[in-house]
């Protein structure tokens, strides 16, 4: 007899994919040439290293080659992207004074009702530009600074000038190269030293324009002994051309602080979305990774924490869908590089309808990191025979006084679970329901409410037979 | 001396050029008259009669396109000058192993190609030890490919213990029919530099492959291993074990990777290593690769890295048991899983024998 088998539905887009009308302001050509560059840096009135350092990482880019691992990203062709779209409007701190259509946008997406309801600030960008940035008065009153990159490039230079594109520079990959010649919007938050923000910043990432890249800056600095949740949400309509995001997150925590990162990536599936994010993490310090990869047509993400500091912490959690069309490569790298740091992983995919889940991850254990620990879990779950589901992992270490544990499971869902928990008066469709819920859990409760709730509706099961 | 540099490929799939894990160089030596060397390389025991004339091996059966590297195919395939071929008869059950020994004697070079061909319903166990003259230049490249019928049953032993000035390449392949199975176990102790590959492919229904790999490092040692089964057959199950110890300034590489191609539902593969690192110099990179194309399977992973546990080796210091003497026996307990399963126990003690004396 042929195996039943549970299905799940596909993620609802239908609340990311309206479309505005594309009504920017300015935008550059297609293409990428070093007038291009230079036009972008003269829209936003920047100081002569930065556009240096823009036409430095052009020449990066055109000498770097593309990866010659992972997905394929053959289909990109950069002679017809847009890299810069100017939204018509400059940035607002009243969403009042935004443009109706593009309020309307946000609105949908249930930001500004997010700002009143829990967030501690909110910066919103439409395609090229943040548009709409706001912090509480009380945390202004306390020293922490929440804007948009390009303001903090002229009003913080110092800062910025010594630590943009410093964390991920742009000889790292082909990407960072781009990022690095194109960058614009994002956000730049500074907590000073001793301030604990109790509820989080949110950055909200829109991408309207069909064929164009959003290539965001976000840099974050947590001082000594500090706190911070930001959460980072990205989403776009989708278009029968292929659009590209190459953002770039640095993050850097002092000692004794803490970051906790959450993203919750929607992009539509005519996206690439080849991220980069790095921490550094200082002594006693921690960062905290939550990450929700559900859109996209390609993604290459791996989250980076660089555990610096005696006793620094990484924690990753995350959650990738993959369905048809979409090949999400995704994971993390870790690499300890002081006495006592310790790291922990934990991962779960789902691959349905032909779409394609990569855990790809890397734990270096150095020399210097003695005592250190790294736990490793990493759970795929197969739907059916047209997807795929892979763990690559790498794990190098370099010294003894380590602990180091990995473990990974492929596969379905055991007919023995089902069965204990039927036999505890558990009806069939509930147990196998639970066990999927249970699967996707750890992920879900580390993330936001509004997401978690989201989460679950993704896991809405016609029940039928066994999972596998 | 005619000699072959490559980097080849040593991943089913890549990931990060700066992991270091992709490629490999390999360095395979042969002189320019094989003939003359031919006789005067080793000294070789092959105790048994199951043997045939190489020529008789059916050339249709050959998998010389299996995860090897086209360019090191053909410098064997051109070079080889040893070449043994074992056919077990339908049905027959061998209960002595056929023992194949190499103890390479001279500054020379072996390049060994073994067929192991196991007819339906067929048993037998194969011991491949490749040992050499201490002190000396000798480099080993070598082919054991294994042809497991349907319900046959072939465990091959391979055991090298060479001397630390050696080079040692080789790979083990091998293909299953409906209900065969293979027991491969890899024993990499000795050489200076070894680069060892053991690929299965598991074709047949409810076929089974078990690799169980032992690895020692101490000195400057390199070891580089490559592990791969392929499951296509239904209900098929493979267990992929390791257990390495390492110390000084050695350095490891084990790749291993159980990969479910869509249409083997039913199938399970495990992944298993623990290693042992005894001192701070040492390198140890991991890969354990779960690819998976097929939704009713069951693949599995777990791996741990470690120093000797602090508080087993307090309990038996703290009676009497010196540091060494402690860690000896920790090793030993370690490898124990995996030396069982050797039938010869002159090996066993051997290969512990060499495990211990590198901890000294």
């Amino acid at each position: 007899m042929e195996k039943q088998k549970t299905y799940l539905e596909d993620i609802n887009r239908d609340i990311y994919d309206f479309k505005d009308e594309d009504t920017n302001n300015y935008k550059t050509n297609t293409g990428l040439t070093p007038e291009i560059v230079k036009e972008i840096s003269q829209k936003k009135n920047e100081p002569d290293w930065m556009l240096n350092l823009r036409l430095k990482s052009l020449e990066i880019y055109e000498k770097t080659p593309l990866p010659s691992w992972g997905p394929s990203l053959k289909e990109l062709d950069m002679n017809q992207i847009v890299t810069y779209v100017k939204p018509n409007t400059d940035m607002k701190s009243d969403w009042n004074e935004v443009p109706s259509y593009i309020k309307d946008t946000f609105e949908r997406l249930g930001i500004p009702q997010a700002e009143r309801d829990s967030l501690a600030g909110v910066g919103a960008q439409y395609d090229s530009e943040v548009v709409y940035h706001n912090i509480k008065e009380s945390l202004l009153k306390q020293g922490v600074v929440y804007t948009d990159m390009e303001t903090a490039v002229n009003d913080y230079e110092d800062i910025v000038k010594k630590l943009f594109m410093k964390l991920i520079p742009p000889t790292d990959h082909k990407f960072n190269a781009l990022h690095g010649a194109v960058w614009s919007g994002g956000s730049f938050v500074y907590v000073p030293e001793g301030v604990r923000l109790d509820i989080p910043l949110q950055s909200y990432f829109r991408l309207n324009a069909p064929g164009a890249g959003q290539f965001e800056h976000t840099l974050i600095v947590v001082e000594k002994g500090a706190k911070l949740h930001f959460i980072e949400g990205c989403s776009a309509p989708k278009y029968n051309m292929l659009n590209l995001h190459a953002g770039c997150v640095e993050l850097y925590i002092a000692e004794g602080a803490t970051l906790r990162y959450s993203t919750i990536e929607n992009w539509s599936k005519n996206m690439m979305n080849l991220n980069s994010k790095r921490a550094l993490v200082e002594k006693n310090g921690t960062i905290e990774w939550i990450s929700g990869t559900f859109g996209s047509h390609v993604t290459m993400l791996y989250p980076t924490s660089i555990l610096k500091g005696e006793g620094s912490k990484s924690e990753y959690t995350g959650i990738s869908f993959a369905s048809k069309g979409q090949n999400l490569d995704t994971g993390t790298k870790v690499i300890h590089a002081a006495p006592n740091t310790s790291s922990t992983v934990n991962s779960r995919s789902i691959a349905k309808n032909g779409g394609v889940s990569v855990y790809r991850s890397s734990v270096d254990i150095r020399p210097e990191a003695v005592d250190s620990k790294s736990s490793i879990i990493c759970e795929s779950l197969m739907m059916d025979n047209s997807s795929r589901t892979d763990t690559i992992p790498v794990m190098d270490i370099r010294n003894n006084r380590v602990d180091i544990g990995h473990e990974a499971k492929i596969g379905r869902i055991s007919d023995e679970a089902v069965f204990y928990l039927m036999t505890r008066g558990i009806r069939e469709e509930e147990a196998k329901a639970m066990i999927v819920r249970g699967f996707a859990e750890p992920v879900a409760k580390e993330l936001p409410l509004e997401y978690a709730v989201e989460m679950n509706r993704l896991i809405n099961l016609e029940l039928e037979g066994t999972i596998g | 001396m005619k000699q072959l540099s490559q980097n080849i490929k040593r991943m089913p799939v890549d990931t990060w050029n700066r992991a270091g894990v992709n490629r490999s160089e390999i360095k395979l030596y042969s002189v320019e008259d094989a003939g003359d060397a031919n006789k005067k390389f080793t000294n070789f025991e092959c105790r048994h009669n199951l043997e045939r004339n190489f020529n008789e091996f059916n050339p249709d059966k050959k998998n010389d396109d299996f995860f090897m590297n086209d360019e090191v195919r053909k410098f064997i395939d051109e070079n080889k000058n040893h070449c043994r071929y074992f056919r077990i008869p339908k049905n027959h059950i061998e209960n002595n192993p056929v023992i194949i020994e190499f103890n390479i004697k001279q500054d020379s070079y072996l390049i060994d190609d073994i067929i192991i061909e196991a007819e339906e319903g067929s048993s037998c166990t194969f011991i491949v030890k490749y040992s050499s003259e201490e002190g000396k230049n000798i480099h080993h490249s070598g082919r054991i490919r294994v042809f497991a019928g349907r319900n046959s049953d072939v465990k091959v032993i391979r055991a090298q213990l060479m001397d630390n000035q050696a080079s040692h390449n080789d790979i083990i392949s091998g293909i299953e029919e409906d209900r065969a199975h293979i027991h491969v176990i890899l024993a990499e102790i000795g050489a200076a530099k070894t680069m060892s590959s053991c690929n299965i492919v598991l074709n047949g229904k409810e076929s089974s492959a078990d690799v169980d790999i032992l690895y020692m490092g101490d000195g400057t040692r390199s070891v580089d291993i490559s592990a791969r089964v392929e499951h296509k057959g239904k209900n098929s199950l493979s267990n992929i074990r390791a257990r390495g110890v390492l110390s000084g300034q050695s350095r490891k590489i084990l790749r291993d990777t159980i990969d479910f191609i869509s249409g083997s539902g039913g199938s399970k593969g495990r992944e298993e290593e623990n290693v042992l690192m005894l001192d701070p110099g040492v390198m140890n990179l991991s890969v354990p690769i779960l690819l998976c194309g097929e939704d009713d399977v069951e693949g599995e992973h777990a791996a741990s890295s470690g120093r000797p546990d602090d508080k087993l080796m307090f309990y038996m210091m703290s009676r009497g048991i010196s540091e060494n003497e402690a860690k000896k026996i920790l090793v030993e307990a370690a490898f124990s899983a995996i030396l069982n399963g050797v039938p010869d126990i002159s090996l066993q003690d051997e290969i512990l024998k060499v495990l211990k004396k590198s901890i000294e």
